[in-house]
């Protein structure tokens, strides 16, 4: 079994519960239309939109931590899923690509969070703009299961997750709505 | 000070739970220790050479007298009865067990105190002048600016996981007291035309391994948008810096690789986007945070201030302790007071729970509850009547803290070096020790006069090494520990990074060398005002060299 097929069995989690994974990242020379619900890479997807290339009404790019996402602001409306890829969780670009996608260019499909990450960034994570993560370590998988979501749940920093209730006192601050 | 309102305390209390269950986690083994290690680096915690090591935060070096007790319980309760004061402004418990590290942090959240991002690649604890709101030099108050930082910094979503950690540093005085131009970012406030207040601020400086003056790249940012200014820095930080290299992933590398005038054009792109979105800070809530950090109330203390000119006649030790460890105040019947940190022969920075707790109570009895850590890692009482001086320094003689010697050649900054540091190339305390006393008796330090002797036990920097006049850098040469002496560094405005003066030293010669480059200055100064840093920027290092390798001159 390839480690790409080990991605796709992998569940998905989202909106505090485990999913089937419906995507897959496109493999070799694998044409987007023959797959259902590919993610191209980041490379790839933008080589196709420029040509203007027919590509299937519903398919996701791969975002890497190098790659600027404002490439694909124009884009944005066509595309299904974002899945960003954290190679190791001490990479934090993920985190300013996924906002800068959500806040900056708006939006409004699923970003999805694809790597090492670890349990404790997963609330980060999703306040950043993040919609699901695919789940590809026992540990993180364990945790969640046992029902852990360690945050701490008041915010010194707005963002645009819609979550957060603004606090009377300073402009700044934020809470989770529960 | 700043008071905790519920909303921060509920933050800190939370966040005290989640560490608690990660050190639970850890105990009872379903963590491995690298696992566990982000997640203790989140929190100040560091594995050393003989055990962890917990630094706390002291949010931009500023207590109230129940902190500093609070401070000195933890010490006795959990550690060895004394603490570390850093160049950071914070503090470090060099033996506490692991597992009483989260009563440790329960107790200091009752006294709105953390150990959030004291460590690990996120924004570090900001830090500032130690004698901000008090000092007769400025221009505003810098902590009410360090506070919302502060807020703004903690557990910051996007930027926990940085290339580096990240350092920023606020002067309001015109004399910086910050060292802000070896930050990651260093801003000064500064009056703007419009008659409000704002920053220039500076980008990339940094100490380590390739030490590096920060750079100006915007001036006048306005108050209400500096947020706004440190979002756009950071996010072009946490994008484009590097991560290929931990040498390499600071700031200071991205400005030097990328050029200022392209990162300054990158910063000012992300600039004009994230201005006026959601970080703007309203001229309210500035004032309501700045309320927290007034002067307090000074008592009239006029009539005693002649009684001050009587008592240091009597006395010559307080007169020069008067002289050496008080600093202008903005109401001249009160004067700001180091409490110096450096007895001759000690540990630079030490003080034992006994030392904290009674400098705490005259913060209370005389110093209007407040107390600043320095980076110079002494301890300051901002505001105190003249007439209550003599007092104090009774007090301080009883507990060996009246030591006269602030700014002077022992008053050294040292980090912890071989005896504590697992990076630790060589020992920098036994050094300080030993220098400390062959300088020590007060003629001498007098007559060497203003002198900054740093030193760091590896590149690494921790000891401000490259910003002293005089520098000490622990090497490792095939095993053998040895010491170079940099000249010429200075962090304040007109900073300067220290050039190394030639081969290093086994420790059983350095102090003879530290002294020949004293004695060199000494007969080539102009007068005696002309201070070490002064002399050696006239003259270079030609004669310091003569003086420490007579024989390669020869050579030459
Ligand atoms: C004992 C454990 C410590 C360890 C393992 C440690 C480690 C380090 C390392 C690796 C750096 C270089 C970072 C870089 O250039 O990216 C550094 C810098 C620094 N450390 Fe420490 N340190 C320790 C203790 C301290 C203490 C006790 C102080 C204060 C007295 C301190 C103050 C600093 C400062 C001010 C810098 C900044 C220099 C700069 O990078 O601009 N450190 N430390
Ligand atoms: S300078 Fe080096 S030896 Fe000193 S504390 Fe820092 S890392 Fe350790």
């Amino acid at each position: 079994m390839t480690a790409k097929n080990n991605q796709h069995r992998a569940p998905l989690y989202k909106d505090r519960a485990f999913h089937e994974n419906k995507w897959q990242m496109l493999e070799g020379d694998q044409s987007p239309v023959d797959v259902d619900r590919p993610i191209l890479t980041f490379a790839e997807a933008i080589r196709l939109l420029e040509l203007r290339a027919n590509l299937p009404q519903c398919f996701g790019v791969s975002v890497e931590p190098g790659d600027d996402v404002e490439a694909l602001a124009p884009y944005l409306d066509g595309i299904a899923l974002i899945a960003i890829s954290f190679p190791a969780f001490s990479d934090g670009r993920g985190f300013s690509s996924a906002r800068l996608l959500k806040e900056r260019y708006g939006y409004k499909g699923e970003i999805r969070a694809v790597g090492h990450f670890i349990l404790d960034q997963m609330p980060f994570l999703e306040r950043c703009g993040v919609d699901s993560f695919l789940i590809t370590s026992d540990k993180v998988r364990a945790g969640l299961e046992r029902g852990e979501w360690p945050e701490v749940t008041n915010y010194y920093q707005p963002t645009a997750h819609e979550g957060d209730a603004p606090i009377a006192s300073r402009t700044w601050l934020r809470q989770r709505r529960s | 000070m700043y008071r905790y309102d519920e909303f921060d305390a509920a933050f800190v209390n939370q966040r005290v739970a989640q560490f608690r269950s990660q050190v639970e986690r850890r105990v009872s083994g379903e963590l491995t220790e690298d696992e566990f290690k982000p997640l203790r680096l989140m929190n100040g915690l560091y594995l050393q050479l003989h055990a962890y090591m917990l630094r706390v935060a002291i949010p931009y070096g500023s207590l109230d007298s129940r902190q500093l007790h609070r401070l000195a319980d933890v010490a006795t309760k959990y550690d060895r009865g004394y603490a570390h004061f850093t160049t950071r402004q914070n503090v470090q418990y060099n033996w506490p067990s692991l597992s009483d590290t989260p009563d440790i942090l329960q107790d200091l959240a009752e006294v709105d105190m953390h150990a959030i991002q004291t460590s690990g690649n996120c924004i570090r604890n900001v830090t500032t002048d130690h004698f901000a709101g008090a000092a007769h030099d400025e221009v505003a108050d810098p902590r009410v600016y360090a506070e919302i930082i502060r807020q703004w910094s903690s557990l910051h979503p996007e930027f926990s996981f940085l290339p580096r950690k990240f350092k920023i540093a606020i002067n309001g005085a015109k004399q910086d007291r910050a060292a802000i131009r070896v930050h990651d970012i260093g801003l000064q406030l500064v009056q703007l035309t419009d008659g409000g207040v704002g920053f220039d601020v500076y980008v990339g400086g940094g100490q380590g391994r390739t030490p590096m003056i920060a750079k100006l790249v915007a001036e006048g940012v306005a108050e209400q948008d500096i947020l706004s200014y440190l979002e756009a820095v950071l996010r072009v930080y946490n994008l484009y810096g590097r991560r290929d290299n931990k040498y390499k992933a600071r700031i200071k590398i991205l400005v030097h690789e990328t050029g200022l005038e392209q990162l300054k054009a990158d910063i000012e792109a992300e600039y004009a986007h994230v201005k006026s979105t959601f970080l703007d800070i309203p001229k309210e809530e500035i004032e309501r945070i700045d309320a927290y950090f007034a002067m307090p109330k000074l008592r009239d203390a006029s009539a005693g201030v002649a009684k001050l000119a009587e008592t240091r006649a009597r006395d010559a030790g307080f007169s020069q302790w008067v002289s050496q460890n008080t600093h202008g105040h903005k109401v001249s019947d009160h004067v700001s007071v180091t409490v110096s940190l450096k007895p001759v022969g000690g540990v630079p920075g030490d003080a034992t729970a006994e030392q904290m707790h009674l400098v705490a109570d005259l913060a209370s009895q005389y110093g209007y509850d407040e107390v600043r850590v320095s980076h110079a890692q002494n301890l300051v009482l901002p505001h105190v009547a003249k007439e209550d001086l003599y007092a104090i320094y009774q007090a301080l003689v009883t507990v060996d803290l009246a030591e006269a010697n602030v700014g002077l050649v022992t008053d050294i900054i040292a980090c912890p070096g071989l005896d504590y540091c697992a990076l630790a190339n060589a020992r920098s305390i036994p050094v300080a020790q030993d220098i400390s006393e062959r300088l020590g008796a007060i003629e001498r330090q007098k007559q060497i006069g203003d002198l900054k002797l740093n030193i760091s036990g590896c590149i690494n920097a921790c000891g401000h090494h490259h910003v002293g006049h005089i520098g000490i850098l622990g090497v490792d040469r095939k095993g053998e520990e040895l010491y170079q002496i940099t000249l010429g560094g200075s962090s304040d405005e007109n900073t300067s990074i220290g050039a190394i003066l030639g081969r290093g030293f086994p420790a059983a010669e350095l102090t003879d060398a530290i002294e020949a480059v004293i004695d060199t200055y000494i007969g080539l100064r102009l007068s005696d005002d002309e201070r070490f840093i002064d002399a050696y920027r006239r003259v270079g290092p030609k004669p310091f060299k003569e003086a420490l390798y007579p024989s390669d001159q020869k050579a030459a």
